[in-house]
């Protein structure tokens, strides 16, 4: 069919056409939001029901929990004062251990003259009299495999003779 | 047709205003808010659960309590609330004896921050002094020897200095 409207007609229905597009296009927009916001609001409604449920769960249990205060007291008494216990004995080790472990170190041919053992400082002392240097050299091998020893220094006094040999050995300890 | 144009232009400016709007004060918040609740939500199904562990480990427990009050009445033994001495100075000097170990001095300093100090001074031989140091160790009152120092003194007998702690307090 042949269109006989004039040319500035023809313009302004093609001008009308596409405003008419753009606001179909701009309303799709809107309801596409609407609809996402519906969306949102509800997924949110659900997570703060969820979050309201887990705070009165966590209020009942922490109401549960505090009728068993006495035996919370009771068990928070024995781990903190076993792990002192402990902690207090190991540091570096018993001297009954420590006594074990110069009893196996030396031998018949080193006569002790002292032993100051300070658990606190982590340090034994011995100090005595060795009739040869491999008696002493054998004493400090025992001594530096034991697991409770850290590090073993000893000093042979200047005024040692050949078949006397006063020594000092400072035994650092491990603290476990 | 200019005209209509630039009537379009702003309607859709203003359009695309409002949009903006209803995005950055709507929906901007709800998204937000979902963001929030999600974190809250994670952070109390954290908690509940760490919640229902303590509760069952107490339920436990109360269920065992016959042996609770057993290990509770065996810390308060060797660690007491209390700061006496006296047992444990009985059973050191009863120690000492069985262990030959002679006292030439024994006493305790004035309890303080949760512990009392003694100083026992005494003479014996190595192995008189290795059992009774273990003994000491063994009595049923928890303590430690910090110090222990043994002097040969040129004849058979040994003497020895120890430095030793109980303890006490809740």
């Amino acid at each position: 069919m042949i269109n006989l409207l004039p040319q500035k007609h023809k313009e302004e229905r093609r001008f009308v056409l596409f405003v008419n597009e753009i606001f179909v296009g701009v309303f799709a927009i809107f309801i596409f939001i609407i609809i996402a916001e519906i969306l949102f609001y509800t997924y949110n409604t659900t997570l703060t029901k969820k979050v309201n449920d887990a705070s009165n769960e966590i209020t009942k249990l922490t109401t549960e929990i505090s009728k068993f205060s006495q035996i919370q007291k009771d068990l928070t008494r024995v781990q903190t004062k076993s792990s002192e216990m402990v902690s207090l004995k190991n540091n570096p080790a018993p001297q009954s251990q420590i006594l074990a472990v110069i009893n196996h170190a030396v031998s018949d041919s080193i006569q002790i003259q002292s032993i100051s053992s300070d658990t606190i400082n982590d340090q034994l002392t011995i100090s005595g009299v060795a009739k040869s240097t491999d008696s002493l050299s054998l004493m400090q091998s025992a001594l530096q495999t034991d697991e409770m020893v850290k590090e073993v220094s000893l000093k042979i006094d200047e005024s040692s003779t050949s078949e006397r040999y006063i020594f000092t050995t400072i035994v650092t300890l491990s603290n476990k | 047709m200019k005209h209509y144009t630039k009537n379009l232009i702003m309607l859709l400016s203003i359009i695309a205003l409002t949009y903006c709007a209803l995005i950055f004060f709507v929906v901007s918040p709800t998204i937000t808010g979902i963001h929030d609740s999600q974190k809250k939500l994670e952070n109390g199904y954290s908690n509940i659960s760490q919640l229902q562990g303590v509760k069952t480990e107490l339920e436990k427990w109360e269920k065992n309590k016959n042996i609770l009050d057993v290990m509770v009445a065996n810390v308060d033994h060797l660690w007491p609330a209390e700061s006496s001495t006296d047992i444990f100075s009985v059973k050191l000097k009863s120690a000492a004896k069985s262990n030959g170990i002679s006292i030439s001095s024994f006493s305790f300093s004035v309890p303080t921050e949760g512990k009392a100090e003694y100083s026992l001074e005494g003479t014996g031989s190595y192995s008189d002094i290795f059992n009774f140091v273990e003994s000491i160790e063994k009595i049923d009152r928890f303590n430690t020897i910090p110090l222990l120092t043994i002097a040969n003194n040129e004849n058979q007998k040994l003497s020895f200095k120890i430095l030793g702690e109980i303890y006490y307090g809740e």
